[in-house]
């Protein structure tokens, strides 16, 4: 209050003119008017006792106006938020904001603010091209949590496919830069002449002054699927493959001296490229690109790996490949889907997990969020890091594991020792799914649950319906469970 | 008065003196130089080690020590007390999931300067006795030591001890009343522990008729009925007790005799309780598992009573042996230089126990072997042959970074153990040798007509001195 009214005696007054503020160049006006502050809290899942909801917490981040009264940032900025207030640097209030799109594979997102004058005096900036290495950048937000904008200068140091942090999962082009990018600057633009060039999103672990940004090709690829109003993420090809380095391996498979490619293993379960190659297909050509032996394709001067050329498509476009198969050439095209796979190896947000306890046990599908959440389950992780190597299979696939994640301590409950196993039946039956699994445990007359599990150490369980539903109750009680499921798609 | 009190002093130092000389000619120690493979490049050996070890005689020329003293033992010599003399010895039997082994006095002068020390009677909890030893001096040391606990593993009924004396646990000798009750086999901070005197006569009567039988193999996945609900399960009333029969495993112990959901109350005339321990007349409660393997030799028949639906049914049951030589992933690499061969730079191995295996996405399929061996996966292989590791080579470039693989078949042969591979190798299809291997890794292929000319570059490349050691080849 005192600060506020002692500003307005100030303001009143005529400055001197030597503390006249010097006039900002317009591109750093135009800068303070369309990078915001977003002002965030959330509240995460809490995996390991899905019941309930940890603390709140706060954080800031940096996002750009766009245009149409769409501001953009990072997805992992607006993930499980609460609450999102967004401010100018050129004015004081904060506005409420809310989600439009949130693409947690490529972590962007679009935010808006229902109050037009937000936006009033507010120029989109327009997204530039990939800058080259060694060009110089500028990272505009707000870092370190600090109110006022910041811009730091850096170097483009390095174009390549990095795993985006957010997803855990997901490849995407990414630029690194020899600034430092910091918490709070995430979702800020980095700018080139004027245009957004990037948007700044993570930093490294033990390495010093390096910076990563999302190039503009991801920026577009994520604006274009918004467009029709869903959000539908990028497309997976899906194939595993092997360089074609190996003159042996070449002849063998009859590939001539001068043409290059990569050998096709197998396509992933649930991707788009299943039922459409064979094993030792060569593929040569992507859309036409010819495909190097060490499994990369040349865009301008540099080499990229193949799924580049899937990179820029959407859901639903087609892309060709080229396949040496029984040594003729052929084209196959393959409709692009989004990945289908229930059993996601991304990081998962702004969703509910999905558990069950029932009568002490504790029952939850295998997700990276759980893995994360519980220790000493290195196993599992190995599972999970498998699951479409070795353990899903083509036709008859468990859509999702589903875990004893471990039994609350209870006069009734006598397999403490159970923790983190994969339950392979229920009563001779294997659930295909979570919600099947919770079917198979209510439904069913017998009183007699029998639950095998994965593993040939692990001795099976065997429940009392009945049983289960008389100290059901008092375990919730005890444990302060107030609400014992939850499972998509079920009341 | 003073007479008397010297008389008392006197009394004890009387008795260990007769002790002393019988010790003096029993007791001695062991001077082992081992040597093993390099179990991931077994055309070398690995650095030498020196063991000393501690034994008793037990028999004219025969000394009882432990499995562990004697592990890939090149050399053995023996000391005996007072003097730095070492005398020549050799191995004559070890038995490692026993952890016993006899070694033989081959210095027929020796062999008269000792005498073996007699066996003697089982001790109890609370039993006192003395741990003799020959220390580094090549003097004889005792440390008392009393029995806390009875403890059965599978194979071997130990008894802990609180104990003085620190360290050792290789084959120091439990004497009382100038008998042997016991090998140590492990000591430190007044813990000790002691293979009990039943386990080394079962283990001497075992040589007698000249062929040695050895435990039987573990064999039947069984379950603890503690649970109401688990115990209704298997249909068993509240004053029955027992250990539930999950499934057994073909050629092994119960295989068609016991059947899934069977409830074993008794063996060999014990009764087993819903935890699967039984009530030992002398040791207390035990682990039944020791009833099945320890207690027993391959090939005897015990008596075994479930109940089956609800019914009591008494069984007669052979325990099974389960040699390294029928089993699909074998305890270790075995005695003699390891199986391998090294073929266009791919280091090819046959898994065993030992395996480090890392967590790659070959290991995956070896891990499960490993875990899953005799169970599920395991049959219909003999054994599971996997790249080790590829050698660098102008003509396997790309594969280089090839890691456990386990391969499947090899120039469209099925591989079920590693001398298939060498049989495989002499058909090469369309030109080729090809590996398949199982999981996501692409085939390998090499021109046969450049096999030769690749494996002598390898060879004299990386200085492997012989790219194969198969069962029958020379050392």
């Amino acid at each position: 209050m005192l600060v506020l009214a002692l500003a307005t005696v100030v303001q009143a007054q005529d400055p001197k003119p030597e503390l006249k503020p010097a006039e900002p160049q317009s591109e750093l006006k135009q800068l303070r008017a369309s990078v915001v502050q977003i002002f965030v809290v959330s509240q995460d899942e809490d995996y390991y006792q899905p019941w309930q909801r940890p603390r709140p917490q706060r954080s800031s981040g940096s996002g750009f106006y766009i245009g149409r009264n769409r501001l953009m940032t990072n997805a992992h900025v607006v993930s499980n938020a609460k609450s999102l207030l967004v401010k100018r640097a050129d004015r004081t209030k904060r506005y409420e904001a809310e989600v439009l799109f949130a693409g947690h594979d490529c972590d962007l997102a679009l935010i808006t603010v229902k109050d037009p004058e937000f936006f009033e005096g507010m120029t989109p900036l327009v997204i530039g091209a990939r800058p080259s290495l060694r060009s110089t950048v500028s990272a505009v937000g707000y870092p370190m949590g600090g109110t006022r904008l910041s811009v730091t200068e850096g170097v483009v140091s390095r174009i390549e496919f990095r795993t985006y942090a957010h997803s855990g999962a997901d490849q995407h082009l990414a630029i690194q830069i020899d600034a430092a990018i910091n918490p709070g600057n995430s979702g800020g633009p980095v700018m080139q002449n004027g245009e957004v060039v990037g948007v700044a999103f993570q930093g490294q672990f033990f390495a010093q002054n390096i910076g990563y940004m999302i190039p503009p090709s991801v920026m577009q690829h994520f604006l274009a699927d918004c467009e029709d109003g869903t959000y539908h993420g990028y497309p997976e090809l899906g194939l595993y493959t092997e360089s074609l380095e190996n003159d042996s391996l070449r002849a063998y498979l009859g590939v001539p001296k001068d043409e290059t490619g990569v050998v096709i293993l197998k396509a992933m379960p649930y991707a788009s490229a299943v039922g459409k190659v064979q094993r030792n297909d060569v593929l040569t050509k992507i859309d036409g690109v010819q495909v190097q032996n060490d499994g990369t394709v040349k865009i301008g001067d540099e080499f990229f790996d193949f799924s580049f050329i899937v990179e820029e498509k959407q859901v639903g476009d087609t892309v060709t490949l080229t396949v040496r198969r029984d040594g003729k050439a052929m084209d196959v095209p393959i409709t692009l889907k989004a990945w289908a796979a229930r059993m996601s190896p991304s990081f998962i947000y702004d969703k509910r997990p999905e558990y069950m306890v029932k009568g002490g046990y504790v029952f939850v599908p295998l997700t990276i969020n759980y893995l994360r959440s519980s220790r000493g389950n290195e196993e599992l992780a190995f599972v999970m890091q498998q699951y479409y190597r070795t353990v899903a299979k083509e036709g008859k696939t468990r859509e999702q594991l589903v875990i004893l994640s471990r039994v609350l301590p209870h006069a009734s409950t006598r397999y403490q020792e159970y923790r983190n196993q994969i339950v392979a039946k229920v009563n001779g039956r294997e659930p295909k799914d979570f919600a099947e699994f919770t079917r198979l445990i209510d439904a069913g007359k017998e009183d007699r649950i029998v639950i095998e599990f994965e593993g040939v150490n692990v001795a099976p369980l065997v429940l009392s319906r009945e049983k289960l539903a008389r100290v059901h109750p008092e375990i919730c009680e005890r444990y302060g469970i107030l609400e014992d499921r939850y499972v998509k798609g079920s009341k | 008065m003073r007479i008397l009190l010297i008389l008392v002093l006197v009394a004890p130092i009387a008795s260990a003196d007769d002790l002393a000389p019988k010790l003096r000619k029993a007791l001695v120690k062991l001077n082992v130089t081992s040597q093993s493979y390099d179990a991931n490049s077994p055309w070398k050996k690995s650095r030498v080690r020196n063991v000393t070890g501690r034994g008793v005689m037990v028999q004219p020329g025969v000394i009882l020590t432990t499995a562990g003293n004697v592990t890939d033992a090149l050399m053995i010599e023996v000391q005996i007390s007072n003097s730095a003399r070492r005398y020549p010895a050799k191995l004559k039997h070890a038995d490692p999931r026993m952890d016993l082994a006899l070694v033989e006095i081959t210095d027929p002068k020796l062999r008269e300067e000792l005498a073996p020390l007699a066996l003697g009677d089982s001790v109890k909890l609370d039993d006192e006795f003395d741990i003799y030893e020959l220390n580094p001096d090549n003097m004889i040391e005792r440390a008392p030591a009393r029995v806390v606990r009875a403890t059965a593993s599978p194979t071997v009924l130990a008894l802990e001890l609180q104990t003085s004396g620190t360290g050792g646990g290789n084959g120091q000798v439990a004497i009382k009343d100038g008998k042997i009750v016991g090998l140590l086999t492990f000591r430190s901070r007044q813990r000790g522990r002691i293979t009990s005197i039943e386990t080394i006569r079962k283990y001497m009567k075992d040589h007698e008729d000249g062929t040695y039988a050895g435990c039987p193999g573990p064999s039947i996945w069984i379950q603890p009925l503690l649970r109401d609900d688990l115990r209704s399960f298997y249909g068993l009333q509240e004053n029955q007790h027992g250990l539930g029969v999950v499934r057994t495993v073909a050629g092994r112990t119960g295989a068609g005799v016991l059947q899934p959901k069977d409830v074993i109350t008794s063996v060999d005339g014990y009764a087993i309780d819903d935890e699967g321990k039984f009530e030992h007349e002398q040791h207390g409660r035990l682990n039944a598992s020791w009833l099945f393997q320890g207690r027993r030799y391959a090939g005897d028949t015990i008596p075994v009573v479930v109940l089956r639906g609800g019914e009591p049914k008494k069984l007669d049951v052979e325990l099974k042996a389960w040699p390294d030589s029928v089993r699909n992933v074998p305890s270790g690499p075995g005695a003699g230089r390891p199986q391998y061969l090294v073929v266009g730079g791919l280091v090819l191995l046959e898994l065993h126990e030992r395996v480090y295996i890392p967590r790659s996405p070959g290991g995956v399929f070896l891990r499960r072997y490993r875990e899953r061996e005799g169970w599920d996966e395991g049959e219909g292989r003999r054994r599971h042959v996997y790249v080790d590791r590829v050698f660098a080579d102008p003509s396997n470039k790309g594969f280089e970074g090839l890691r456990h693989a386990p391969v499947q078949r090899v120039n469209g042969k099925e591989i079920s153990e590693i001398a298939d591979i060498a049989v495989a190798l002499t058909q090469p299809v369309d030109g080729f040798h090809v590996f398949e291997f199982e999981g996501v890794a692409s085939d390998f292929a090499v021109r046969a007509s450049e096999l030769e000319a690749i494996d002598k570059r390898v060879a004299e490349s990386y200085r492997i001195p012989k790219l194969r050691h198969l069962r029958g080849d020379a050392e």
